[in-house]
């Protein structure tokens, strides 16, 4: 008895043993199969999804951010009481039960989504009822603190997190970042384990981005728009405002009549137009250039009228009949019949060539989606066209072509891209780097004719200027009124009375620091014209920008700073008792005065600008005339 | 004795891996928040915000031409 209990206790503890030796050898002993079956059991693989990187300011405040979201959807087949879940759910999350219910039955699916990005209340609540069927994906929502500013430049994210318009589309392949897949080993409760060191690694980011824009600025020119908008019963108004120095853009917005005061859509860049007179900066520019003219070169202005073949080139007002003008006054009263016999001279060739080296009927470079090109018309040009074109018509361009030219007028010369982005940062680095961009420098006048047209845009904006009203106080303003007739897109042709009022200059004009380019399409109010409707536009920006911006005013008046016109001989003007008295219309009550300096004749003006009404009438023999009165508008 | 220091040793590895993953999940929540609190204030710091607070709660004017001192000088180019 006593044998065969210590037997049978032997066999046991054999036993025992056995499976002690077989634990420890499972245990300690590596195994490729075992390691098969526990990895099988006990790895999963994760794709961590990159939270998409922000954006910033130019002085660092957030314009845009991904928060994560929640994502619902729901399993069909295992879904518990899809009646009683489907009124809870759209009670929670204020849909409709036939909405929600049909996606609960449907037949044949084990997937269907309820609600896209809840936020973490939601998902918390809903999480709590603990409904089989019921499941979460956790994904990233864009978010813009700031409603619809700079709407139009930010573009959008769509709900799969890929950029759909502007940067967040220009920059998406940065800005999303690369997904992080995981390998993690877990328990069997599903914690990670902790040689499974990937399951502490933060979620990967995509760049962050540092724009241009200026978010005070940006919001100031979009609540200015929207006023001129409405004040002028416009179809459109848009402004873009460029540095100088960087050719970064610190605003940049167009308001629409049927936006409903949404700045969304950024027309600038992508829509092209005939944008009148500001060209004939660049006619004038490019005939310095090259030496055919002087800005005291006299221009034959033909009484106002150019016959040209069949048409006929008017000036914007049939007042205007001036006989001649001095190459200052052709820019300072925008005169179209000056201009093409300026473009005369550069021929089509010429001005075709100046016109792209200023960068027209080509892309700017800006960092945007989009971008349209313009047209410039190929050689040869009918003599029609190029007059057409020497003032801005007969061609398109993007408002930030218009913008970026006098840019490079303003930094004397040197022609830069546009850019929107200041500088990137990669995920988890504290510095920004700056974007440098690809274009080369490009000279496009010589310093001497840059200067010379700074001081000739300044004289556009003096008293008796047709830029007059885009002065800022305490600062010389250059530029460039415009009235750009419409196309009628009913068939050839323009339309009647509809125009595309516009400014386009930079400021302080001895030492320019900012571009900018505004423009009124289709006022229907009583002003119409570029120097009613966008010289003032341009004013209340610029003014809004020297205090923002903290520019200190300029230490040049705007006399001594004309005064660098060099004139033409006085006693070419001056007028004799053997003569007859001209016709004054047009001119300055200054060139009157210069005129009738040497008689004894009482001027009395009344008004400011140019003279409209004389009297007595031009052709009166001057030995008659003791007093001239004048009526300026 | 050598395999009962192998199974302490992986239990209280196992227990720091429990351990990490919780602080770091409370980290990523953490970071989350920030995030939604930076958002939060750039919302509150935006120029419209700050423009209705102004106008609405503290009754402040917009700024007009006349309030603006502007001090420009005549003193020629020499002072540029």
């Amino acid at each position: 008895m006593k044998n065969r209990i210590v037997f049978i206790f032997g066999i046991f503890s054999l036993l025992w043993m056995a499976v002690l030796v077989r634990a420890a050898w499972i245990q300690l002993i590596p195994d490729s199969r075992l390691d098969k079956i526990k990895s099988q059991h006990f790895q999963t693989h994760l794709k961590l999804q990159s939270r998409r990187g922000s954006l910033y300011d130019r002085n660092g405040r957030e314009l845009a951010s991904s928060v994560t979201s929640y994502s619902l959807f729901v399993d069909p087949a295992i879904i518990e009481r899809p009646s009683s879940t489907a009124r809870k759910l759209s009670k929670a999350l204020n849909l409709k039960v036939n909405e929600v219910l049909p996606k609960m039955t449907a037949e044949n699916r084990r997937f269907s989504w309820i609600a896209r990005h809840l936020n973490k209340e939601q998902a918390d609540l809903i999480k709590s009822w603990k409904i089989r069927g019921l499941s979460f994906v956790e994904e990233f929502r864009r978010v813009y603190p700031n409603g619809d500013l700079a709407a139009g430049i930010l573009g959008q994210v769509g709900t799969e997190g890929h950029g759909l318009e502007g940067l967040e589309l220009q920059y998406d392949s940065e800005l999303k970042g690369e997904d992080q897949k995981l390998t993690l080993r877990r328990d069997a409760r599903g914690r990670p384990l902790l040689l499974s060191g990937a399951a502490f690694v933060d979620r990967p980011e995509g760049h962050e981005l540092r724009l241009t824009i200026d978010m005070d600025v940006q919001h100031y020119v979009e609540e200015i728009l929207l006023k001129y908008l409405r004040e002028n019963y416009a179809d459109q108004t848009f402004a873009v405002i460029v540095e100088v120095a960087s050719g970064e853009v610190l605003a940049m917005a167009s308001q629409e009549a049927d936006s409903n005061g949404r700045a969304q859509k950024v027309s600038l860049v992508s829509d092209t137009f005939e944008p009148g007179s500001v060209i004939k900066t660049f006619t004038i520019a490019e005939a310095l250039e090259n030496s055919l003219i002087a800005p005291n070169t006299r221009i034959n202005t033909l009484n106002g009228q150019m016959r040209i073949g069949r048409r006929l080139i008017r000036e914007a007002s049939s007042d205007h009949r001036w006989d001649s003008l001095t190459v200052n006054d052709v820019l300072a009263f925008s005169s179209n019949v000056g201009s093409t016999q300026i473009g005369f001279m550069l021929k089509d060739t010429g001005l075709r060539k100046g016109l792209i080296n200023f960068g027209f009927g080509a892309r700017t470079g800006i960092d945007f989606p989009g971008e349209a090109r313009g047209k410039l018309h190929q050689l040869p040009w009918r003599q029609h066209l190029l007059s057409n074109v020497s003032f801005g018509h007969g061609m398109t361009a993007t408002a930030l072509q218009v913008a970026n030219a006098y840019a490079t007028i303003a930094r004397d010369g040197v022609a830069l891209p546009l850019r929107l982005v200041q500088a990137k940062r990669e995920f988890g680095n504290q510095d920004w780097v700056k974007n440098e961009s690809d274009g080369k420098l490009n000279r496009v006048l010589s310093e001497k004719t840059a200067h010379a047209m700074r001081v000739l845009l300044a004289g556009v904006t003096a008293e008796g200027g047709t830029g007059a009203a885009a002065k800022i106080p305490g600062f010389v303003v250059a530029g460039k009124t415009g009235t750009a007739q419409k196309v009628n897109p009913k068939g050839g042709g323009y339309m009647a009375d509809a125009y595309l009022s516009s400014f386009a200059g930079f400021f302080p004009a001895h030492a320019p620091q900012y571009v900018v380019y505004v423009g009124v399409d289709y006022p229907k109010g009583k002003k119409k014209y570029g120097s009613q409707v966008a010289a003032p536009l341009f004013s209340e920006i610029g003014q809004y920008i020297a205090r923002s911006q903290g520019l200190t005013p300029s230490t040049v008046s705007e006399k001594n700073y004309l005064a660098k016109i060099v004139r033409e001989p006085q006693q070419l003007d001056l007028l004799t008792r053997e003569d007859e008295l001209p016709n004054l219309t047009g001119k300055s009550l200054r060139t009157v005065l210069r005129m009738v300096k040497d008689l004894d004749i009482n001027v009395r003006a009344r008004g400011t600008g140019t003279v409209e009404i004389m009297f007595p009438e031009a052709g009166t023999p001057m030995a008659e005339v003791k007093e001239l009165r004048l009526i300026l508008k | 004795m050598t395999l009962f220091l192998i199974v302490f040793v992986q239990t209280h590895q196992r227990n720091a891996g429990y351990q990490f993953a919780k602080k770091s999940k409370e980290l990523r929540d953490l970071k989350e928040q920030a995030q939604i609190l930076n958002i939060q204030l750039a919302r509150q710091l935006g120029p419209s915000k700050i423009q209705s607070l102004a106008t609405g709660r503290l009754a402040l004017k917009k700024v007009k031409e006349s309030q603006v001192i502007y001090l420009s000088g005549d003193v020629g180019e020499g002072a540029q």
